[in-house]
């Protein structure tokens, strides 16, 4: 986990994060708490059998473009590209670093 | 650890977990930070123990559940309508234990001092916190709906919460005779699992298909309009055509009065009989919130969505279907995600940082039939104006989709969610 928060304080900028917090309109959840949510349907840290594809590990640039896809609507879906249009493209690089360092 | 011998602790706690309220018997460890207390191990509590020791391990963790195993309800419509056995739903959080270092309390919590900051269990025990996670899941309003109470419900099952409720519903559908009639009631908003009394009237009507093809289910509803409402009756009327009935307020006026012995239901303008009546009651936050002190006049406890921190008590926070945290729904997905933000929020307070701000996600999926399956799904943040909780996307299956993949999303959901939760 230490790693977890570690990369999480890199993805946002660690010595930035108590200003965002004061300042919360533009704040933005951090890599950790962003992706947490994913293992709802994708399993604890991107690692999930069955049908859903696991997302652990996957190389940063192609989880990005991936999520951008679903977002813009340029890749077929009924669930992912719901729920890619509810953050901001930014996440998605704090999302692809947490999944990326996950083996 | 006043009131709690430590035989007595140990008996409760069994042989797994760290006992570090004494000091660890591994005597590696240093003193705990700090302790949590969490009450309920269903989705929402048990996930919170996971993550706030994924989060930081030095802090204390006590999850206190009764029951062994606890029963999902998540599932449980496929165990009514035979698909699986009750087994199926039985989930146990000894793996918390055993993985995490969560201390695990087979009791039930009777009463809370929130000014002394401690837990009174059932027998008479009593643990103390610095923080206390509330996820006692939902109460019925036994007074809310003449005719029916506690007692009713073992003729007139409601089967919202899962164990024997679910199985004696499913042995009265067994036992009911082709051509028979099957009538659920649907309760006013919000209540537990927004899409679970349409995915209910679904299995059954597979179920019923089979067996009983000459059989009709009436669903009497509260409300006006309900959860993913086009796509279920566009479902009903591919799969089971003519079969399930649905009857709106606006048709049959406002659900009066229910007598289970003649399983009836006496709505203003109109009264229904069943061979089978499932009735979902209207509900409120577990009894054990209620007693706190957490709930407001809407039977619910209100909470800071950054952190789930109640706002009338210091110190508890509440997730799960306990709360209200409008627009999401109360379901196991939106708890998980729920005691995810709970989870970082104290561990950040306890580590004297400042909570960061969250991401909430909500994806539910419903069965038609076993190869035919419809979602919802919700992403939300906390605005920074309002501090309420705003939907940043939702949406539902496309008419056009493919049911069949979403059934196998499903089922992958239920795996991936178990461990997620109980792993
Ligand atoms: C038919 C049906 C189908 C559903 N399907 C889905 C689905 O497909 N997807 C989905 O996301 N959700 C679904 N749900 C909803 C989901 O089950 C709930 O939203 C979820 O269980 C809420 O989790 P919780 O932790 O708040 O409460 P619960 O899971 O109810 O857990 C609360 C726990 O607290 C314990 N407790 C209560 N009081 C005390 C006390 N005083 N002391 C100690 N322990 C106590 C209880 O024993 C219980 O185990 C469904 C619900 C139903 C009824």
């Amino acid at each position: 986990m230490q790693r977890t928060a570690r990369l999480a304080m890199i993805v946002c900028g660690c010595v930035s994060l108590p200003l965002q917090a004061a300042e919360p309109q533009t704040a933005r959840p951090d890599a950790a708490m962003l992706s947490h949510n994913c293992a709802g349907c994708h399993g604890t840290f991107g690692h999930g059998p069955g049908k859903i594809p696991s997302i652990n590990g996957k190389p940063e640039s192609e989880f990005v473009r991936i999520m951008r896809d679903f977002k813009y609507g340029r890749r077929p879906a009924s669930v992912m590209d719901r729920i890619a249009r509810g953050y901001k493209d930014e996440d998605f690089a704090a999302m692809a670093a947490f999944f990326a360092a996950q083996k | 650890m006043p009131g709690l011998s430590r035989r007595r602790f140990i008996q409760l706690t069994g042989a797994a977990g760290c006992l570090s309220f004494f000091g660890c018997s591994g005597a590696e460890r240093k003193p705990s930070k700090a302790r949590v207390l969490i009450i309920g191990g269903g989705y929402g509590g048990a996930t919170a123990a996971k993550y706030i020791k994924l989060f930081d391990r030095a802090i204390d963790v006590t999850l206190i559940e009764p029951s062994k195993p606890y029963f999902s309800c998540s599932g449980s419509n496929e165990v009514i309508a035979g698909l699986h056995e009750l087994a199926w739903l039985g989930r146990s959080q000894d793996p918390l234990a055993a993985t995490y270092g969560v201390h695990l309390v087979r009791a039930k919590v009777a009463a809370i001092d929130p000014s002394r900051r401690r837990a009174q269990l059932e027998q008479g025990l009593r643990l103390d916190y610095d923080r206390l996670i509330m996820a006692p899941g939902i109460d019925f309003r036994w007074d809310a709906l003449a005719g029916y109470d506690e007692k009713a419900s073992e003729i007139a099952p409601h089967a919202w919460k899962a164990g024997p409720q679910t199985l004696l519903l499913r042995q009265q559908l067994e036992a009911m005779p082709d051509g028979g009639v099957v009538m659920i009631t649907a309760p006013a908003n919000p209540y537990r699992c927004p899409p679970g009394p349409y995915e209910r009237a679904s299995l059954i009507a597979y179920y019923l298909k089979r067996q009983k093809p000459r059989s009709k289910i009436l669903i009497i509803d509260a409300k006006a309009q309900f959860s993913k409402q086009a796509l279920f009756e566009q479902g009903w009327k591919d799969l089971y055509p003519g079969m399930i009935e649905w009857i709106s307020p606006a048709d049959s006026g406002s659900i009066e009065e229910v007598i289970a012995e003649a399983r009836t239901v006496l709505t203003e303008f109109d009264e229904y009989h069943a061979d089978v009546l499932n009735v979902i009651p209207p509900q409120k936050a577990g009894l054990l919130a209620e007693r706190t002190g957490l709930t407001d006049k809407s039977g619910w406890c209100p909470v800071d969505p950054r952190s789930f921190a109640s706002t009338l008590l210091p110190n508890i926070h509440v997730i799960g279907d306990a709360c209200i945290a409008t627009p999401m729904p109360k379901s196991a997905f939106a708890a998980n995600s729920q005691a995810k933000v709970c989870a970082a929020a104290i561990v950040a307070v306890l580590n004297g940082r400042q909570p960061g701000a969250p991401s909430l996600l909500n994806n539910c999926y419903s069965f038609l039939e076993p190869n035919y399956a419809i979602s919802i799904t919700g992403v939300y943040e906390v605005s920074g104006r309002s501090k309420q909780i705003v939907a940043t996307s939702a949406g539902e299956t496309p008419m056009h989709a493919d049911r069949r993949r979403e059934a196998d999303y499903a089922r992958a959901w239920q795996k991936n969610i178990e461990a997620d939760v109980f792993r």
